[in-house]
């Protein structure tokens, strides 16, 4: 009986997984972002209001651009000095056409005003069927948190956050640190993340697509590097894709901070994919220049006579599941503390350290 | 001939450099801000050829993410307070005591205290390259919490906003200088309605300085006490970030007017000496500049459309942002029906002042579109805003400033500028800053943020960020055409005489450079253009009345 669950645990596990894998192959595109990510290629109805404001009011701007500018025209070619004793009549100005050059800009105005207050409208309420995302923004990735389900995911773990497309979407957004911009173009305009509050932007009529996603809001070193995709699918492709999400969840074991904890043999090819998933090529530099941390360069031959009492594995698996207890001089001890608690597994774990023993 | 009626004396003795280190002169406090404006500004594009060539490309270029966060903070920190600020002040600094007939400004010693101020907060701004972890990487905005010890534990920010505190109290020193001279000091007839125009537009300006820039000041200090003190003014929780915002933009929105107000004062002054003709709608002019000085204080928060505002003050800023744009569409129509029905001679200060006017148009309209709330949504922070802002400051303000140094510098120095030059100066920075600034816009469309050390190939960016950093190349190229123009002048030396354009204002009634007090004897106005009268007077023709 408990051997049969266990069988049925692994298919369940196996199934899950290939969802995933073939659903994320298929729905994401080749290319890892999106071309560009103009909201006048809207994937939402509210992206679409950037349209209906933005062609109209670029008519206008060309019609008075197109007039000031031929009236300058007009004054160049026209009045250029013919001889040096030209003397024009020496007009002070027009009432009228003062009069006139104030009232139809400020007309234009009062119109503009007229439309934006409308659209504006549209915009305020966020629907109340609308499914909840709290977006938590950190120096430098973004947290998923969705809450019917309780799934969190990471933008460097996956640059991957699915929503479906049958009902609007409400993306709550705050921040742990400082001040980031959630962004994502084709579906609406950005809401800035800020520590100790919570701001809310939302889509509806989301079409199925893929969705790229960034930070607005300059947020220190690697502002430009908080990327990611909205990938927008039909409710049973969702459906799917959140199951086997919260299966991969719940199947994950972190490793702890134990240094004694038996690891599993490492696999280096999958421990170099984890390092750079993992957001450790965000501070560590393979090339020997100093990012936020030391340089990776070398760790091979580094790791071992670090410490008297550790062996190379020992040092390599205490510097990332606890990595206050030995930092390198020089350096401050700024890296986060939960790769233990929450985010590697013990075969995770053991695939990194065998890639770190690999760089030379 | 001017001078034949207000007859000046030349400079005799050669200044020594205690002269210049001691001097409480106008014209030579002027001149060091000028100079002191242009060293900032070589520096302010050197940062900013640093960016553009780091941007050309996807990939790293030149610099590292650190350093390229560093180079774009100061980069825009230098540019705004320590070249177009001081370059304004020094143009006002020379030619207002001039224009209103007085033989220097109100306070002499305040005046110097200014400059030397602003020399001292450019070496402390500049001096936190040397501190470890090198300059602050906050942008010019610094918003909280960024700079927070916790995000930035460097000295470098605490030498940037005490810089900031120092170079802001020159400021309101030199505002209220400003102020008390040109509403004390002027010429017997010199009536607030014969003002010239640049002098009106730096009144306007010096009480915008002296309203906005002690918020800014205090914000500062709110900030060092916050790293230092622990005070909690801008913290989460506690404090609050987005007070920040609001107190740094409550200045930071009319310093926009205080870069820009200027610029078209310089411009109100040269179209009617180049058109012959007298400023179309002198008063509205005046009363546009002072609209626009009382607007700019109503429309802060358009900078916080993303904060999450409340819907009543979304509706305020978003109408009070609109309203704005009305004062200086009536200014555009102004200048150019100045031009219309004029006699057009285009010299190199008309060309840049043309360049200002079409330049400016489109920064003036790029400006409406992000009044438009759910627009704004989407272009905030991006590459559109970097267009829009220097469309208004490079295509206006810089456009205006070069042609106030083609303009005036014969009358600082005494020499004229070689036309040939100023005329490939004038068309290399065109087609450059175009070439630069126009692409932006679409890149901000197309969805690239602004502060981006890097980018992906595949948004498909590339193009226009090689096309700007072309451009920026050509600006660079424009600048050292300028710079040898300025050379081979003055080893040409030909003399300008005290009135080389007709003009129409009292600084053309002196001798070129003017004597240490000016004038000989003060003069009395009974026009707006009391040169040109005295010039008409002189050949025997008629002067007709004016309007004031």
């Amino acid at each position: 009986m408990k051997k049969d669950h266990r069988v049925v645990l692994r298919l369940r596990r196996a199934a899950a997984v290939l969802f995933a894998t073939v659903l994320v192959a298929v729905l994401v595109p080749l290319q890892a972002f999106a071309a560009p990510p103009t909201p006048l290629r809207p994937g939402s109805g509210n992206a679409a209001v950037f349209g209906a404001l933005f062609w109209p009011i670029l008519a206008i701007a060309t019609v008075v651009f197109v007039l000031v500018e031929g009236l300058l025209i007009f004054a160049i070619v026209r009045y250029r000095r013919r001889y040096d004793d030209d003397t024009p009549v020496q007009v002070h100005g027009n009432n009228t056409l003062e009069l006139i050059w104030t009232i139809i800009p400020a007309l234009i105005m009062a119109v503009l005003f007229a439309m934006t207050l409308v659209e504006l409208q549209k915009e305020r309420n966020t629907p109340p069927d609308a499914m909840r995302i709290e977006v938590t923004g950190h120096q430098w990735y973004w947290e998923f948190y969705y809450p019917e389900t309780g799934l969190k995911l990471d933008s460097r773990t996956t640059t991957s956050f699915f929503i479906p497309t049958d009902r609007p979407v409400a993306f709550e957004v705050t921040s742990k640190d400082v001040i980031h911009s959630f962004w994502v173009p084709q579906l609406n305009g950005k809401m800035d993340a800020i520590p100790g509050r919570v701001n809310t932007v939302w889509a509806g009529d989301v079409k199925p697509g893929t969705y790229a996603g960034q930070c607005a809001e300059f947020c220190g070193l690697r502002h430009y590097n908080m990327l990611f995709n909205i990938i927008a699918v039909t409710p049973e492709d969702f459906d799917v894709w959140m199951q086997a999400q919260v299966f991969l969840a719940s199947q994950f074991r972190p490793v702890g901070t134990d240094i004694e904890a038996p690891l599993p043999s490492g696999e280096a090819t999958s421990g170099e994919a984890l390092f750079v998933a993992q957001g450790c090529v965000a501070c560590h530099s393979l090339d020997g220049s100093t990012l936020v941390g030391p340089s990776m360069q070398g760790m091979a031959g580094r790791a071992e006579g670090r410490s008297t009492e550790l062996s190379a594995e020992q040092y390599l698996h205490q510097s990332i599941v606890l990595p206050c207890e030995y930092v390198v001089d020089g350096f401050a001890c700024v890296m986060p503390q939960n790769f233990g608690t929450e985010k590697l597994d013990a075969q995770a774990l053991a695939d990194l350290i065998a890639y770190l023993e690999t760089l030379e | 001939m001017a001078a034949t009626t207000y007859p000046g004396s030349a400079v005799t003795r050669r200044a020594s450099l205690v002269d210049w280190l001691t001097t409480v002169d106008h014209k030579k406090i002027g001149i060091m801000y000028v100079i002191l404006a242009f060293l900032f500004f070589a520096a302010g594009g050197t940062l900013a050829l640093l960016i553009r060539w780091e941007l050309a490309l996807p990939g790293q270029q030149l610099l590292d993410a650190d350093q390229y966060n560093k180079v774009f903070s100061m980069h825009g920190t230098t540019m705004i307070f320590l070249f177009v600020i001081p370059m304004l002040v020094g143009l006002g600094n020379y030619f207002v005591p001039l224009q209103i007939g007085a033989r220097d400004m109100a306070f002499p010693r305040l005046n110097a205290l200014s400059l030397w101020m602003t020399v001292g907060g450019g070496i402390l701004l500049y001096s936190s390259w040397l501190v470890p972890g090198g300059a602050a990487a906050i942008g010019w905005t610094g918003y909280a919490p960024l700079t927070s010890t916790t995000f930035s534990p460097s000295s470098s920010v605490d030498l940037w906003a005490i810089g900031l505190i120092v170079l802001g109290s020159a400021s309101t020193a030199g505002a209220v200088n400003f102020i008390v001279t040109t509403l004390n000091m002027r010429a017997p007839g010199m009536t607030m309605w014969r003002l010239p125009l640049f002098t009106w537009s730096v009144l306007v300006t010096a009480f915008m300085v002296l309203l906005a820039t002690p918020m800014l000041s205090g914000a500062l200090a709110m900030q060092l006490a916050d790293r230092n003190l622990g005070t909690q003014f801008f913290v989460p929780e506690s404090g609050d970030p987005v007070l920040w915002q609001h107190l740094f933009w409550f200045y930071s929105h009319p310093a926009v007017y205080i870069m820009v107000v200027p610029a078209m004062g310089v411009i109100s002054e040269i179209l009617p000496v180049f058109s012959r003709k007298p400023i179309f709608g002198y008063s509205a002019i005046v009363w546009s500049s002072i609209a626009i000085g009382v607007l700019g204080f109503t429309t802060w928060a358009h900078h916080m459309f993303t904060t999450g505002l409340s819907p009543l003050l979304e509706s305020f800023f978003i109408l009070s942002t609109m309203i704005i744009a009305v004062p200086t569409g009536v200014k555009m129509f102004n200048w150019i029906f100045t031009m219309i029905g004029g006699s057009l001679k285009f010299d190199t200060p008309l060309l840049f002042s043309i360049g200002f006017l079409s330049m400016f148009l489109i920064g003036g309209l790029s400006g409406v579109f992000q009044a438009v709330l759910p627009l704004d949504r989407q272009l905030h922070d991006t590459y559109w805003v970097v267009a829009h802002f220097h469309y208004v400051i490079f295509g206006g303000t810089v456009f205006g400033l070069v042609a106030g140094a083609y303009y005036w510098l014969p009358k600082m120095f005494g020499f004229k500028l070689g036309e040939g030059l100023g005329k490939i100066h004038f068309w290399l920075m065109f087609i450059g800053f175009n070439l630069t600034f126009f692409p932006m816009h679409i890149l901000g469309l197309l969805g690239m943020p602004r502060r981006y050390f890097d980018y992906p190939a595949e948004r498909g960016w590339t193009e226009y960020n090689l096309a700007a950093t072309i451009g920026a190349f050509i600006i660079l190229l424009a600048f050292l055409v300028f710079l040898v123009n300025v050379i081979m002048s003055a080893i040409r030396r030909e003399p300008a005489g005290d009135d080389p354009w007709e003009g129409n204002t009292l600084e053309w009634a002196t001798t070129s450079p003017p004597p240490v007090h000016n004038f000989d004897r003060i003069p009395v106005v009974s026009s707006l253009r009391p040169v040109r009268d005295a010039r008409l007077r002189l050949a025997g023709e008629p002067v007709e009345d004016e309007l004031h």
